[in-house]
């Protein structure tokens, strides 16, 4: 079926694609003017947003086993399924952040189980800018006031952001950001605002930019392998 | 300073007391203070059973546990009210296997003990968040508690007939995936929610380009359809739906019927 017989048919899978913006102004024209593409593409958003709701985190392990990985208590076959889990899953990444940041790092009470490559997590703190920057810490594309540069470091680790004000418009803000001392591993970063992922990236070249970032206060989680660096809270600006 | 033995025989009264005592020393001085006799008292409320031991438990620890909810529920966007997540973590602690593990080894274990109780106060924020956002859209929310609106909600576990949850339905419906690719998406796309690009950015050698990504994502929706748990699950969210929320058309009010079944694009 076409809108228009000059033009090739616009298939679901363009359509799905033009939910996600990922298409070309001209083919988003296309859909918008016509009502037929609109209200298929508007069924298939409905479609996918059942589905989001239905199935969000069925897989993911419950709450409180994500804690009792955390303080490795859990048998061995479960803390595996977790550990594997917990590589592909942003949210429940986030929940073992958010125990480590309350609980404080595990009481051993003398479990004997191998737990050396147990995903962990290190609380990134702001560095005192005042003092020498670690060594490792990029010095990339910091225009203008040094004062708007925030360093996080853990570990080896420093997380350097640049939070500047759009220039189009000034109360939505972006973060261009470096993380030195992750080595060669793929490196993923998500942020949240208050319990939404709003963004997952990868590194490119050792650096990120989020755009269209409203003020508020956020976390940030920065996950490599088996260690993940998170940012209790990055206030925005 | 009593011995160890001490605690195993003093009155349970008398207990509480101690505990509380060693309980307020410790936040002075770590030192100075002696584990055993909280220990005993958890002892005897999880081991032993015994009701007033676990009500001088709740009364102790009570505030603090309120304490610590509440740092987590303000990190997270409070929904719910911090007394509900002090119940559901005390009863969540006491139902803890891990717990009597803990209660079997000597008192200087009391630290992982207490450190399970706050285990037990972040679990319950955070399983309150899952779950409102697994809510179904269309429940209404009091205004003034941020609760549900009890009578109007439907929970998506019971719009299905033949599976006992969302998770069962997911793990049916994952086995029936012919591939990786779908099996893939089917995770990555509506569990996790993420975008093709993501996903490409996540499977590289798997997907090269976005347009495979959004290809089976059509192939899954046109198979979805003829799901007949899923078909009862759309038109489940529909009845819910406002009939006409702002004027707009309703979503999902003719997916079935708009979309007849064909066959999967490869």
């Amino acid at each position: 079926m076409t809108d228009n017989h000059n033009l090739p048919e616009l298939t679901d899978d363009i359509l799905l694609a033009y939910l996600e913006g990922d298409v070309s102004r001209q083919v988003a024209d296309r859909i918008e003017h016509s009502p037929e593409l609109s209200s298929r593409a508007e069924q298939l958003s409905g479609e996918v947003n059942i589905l989001n709701k239905t199935f969000h985190r069925a897989a993911c392990p419950k709450a409180g086993d994500i804690g009792d990985y955390y303080l490795e208590i859990l048998p061995e076959d479960q803390r595996r399924s977790i550990h594997d889990h917990l590589k592909t899953c942003a949210f429940c990444t986030r929940e073992l952040a958010v125990y480590r940041m309350q609980l404080g790092p595990p009481i051993k009470t003398g479990s004997g189980a191998n737990l050396l490559d147990n995903v962990k997590v290190f609380l990134a703190t702001l560095a005192d800018l005042t003092r020498p920057a670690p060594k490792g810490t990029p010095v990339f594309a910091f225009r203008g006031s040094e004062t708007r540069l925030r360093v996080y470091q853990a570990e080896q680790v420093a997380i350097t952001l640049d939070v500047r004000s759009a220039e189009e418009t000034p109360d939505m803000f972006s973060v261009k950001g470096m993380v030195a001392g992750m080595g060669s591993e793929r490196t993923d970063v998500m942020i949240w605002r208050e319990d939404h992922l709003v963004e997952t990236l990868s590194l490119v070249r050792g650096g990120f930019q989020l755009d269209q970032l409203q003020g508020g206060k956020y976390e940030l989680v920065v996950r490599s392998g088996e260690r993940v660096f998170y940012i209790a809270s990055l206030i925005i600006p | 300073m009593d011995s160890a033995s001490s605690s195993h025989s003093m009155d349970l009264q008398r207990l509480a007391d101690t505990c509380r005592e060693h309980d307020r020393l410790y936040r002075l001085d770590k030192t100075r203070s002696d584990p055993q006799f909280c220990f005993e008292l958890f002892r005897r409320a999880l081991i032993e059973q015994s009701q007033l031991a676990w009500e001088y438990i709740i009364a102790q620890y009570h505030d603090q546990v309120e304490r610590w909810v509440s740092h987590v529920h303000r990190a997270n966007d409070g929904h719910l009210e911090a007394e509900d997540f002090v119940n559901d973590a005390f009863a969540r602690f006491w139902q803890a296997p891990a717990v009597r593990g803990i209660l079997n080894k000597p008192p200087e274990a009391l630290g992982s003990l207490l450190q399970y109780l706050k285990k037990c106060a972040v679990h319950a924020v955070l399983d309150a968040a899952r779950k409102f956002k697994n809510r179904p859209a269309t429940i209404p929310i009091d205004e003034k508690t941020r609760f549900p609106v009890r009578s109007d909600v439907r929970s998506v576990e019971n719009t299905f007939e033949s599976h006992e949850s969302a998770a069962e339905l997911y793990a049916a419906i994952l086995n029936s995936l012919n591939t990786e690719e779908e099996k893939i998406i089917f995770f990555q796309k509506f569990t996790l929610s993420k975008k093709a690009a993501a996903i490409q950015n996540e499977f590289p050698e798997i997907f090269t380009d976005t347009a495979r990504i959004y290809r089976v994502t059509e192939n899954l929706l046109k198979r979805f359809r003829r799901n007949p748990d899923l078909q009862e699950l759309y038109s489940a969210t529909v009845q819910n739906e406002d009939p006409n929320p702002g004027g707009k058309p309703a979503a999902a009010s003719s997916l079935i019927s708009k979309h007849a079944p064909g066959p999967d694009h490869d």
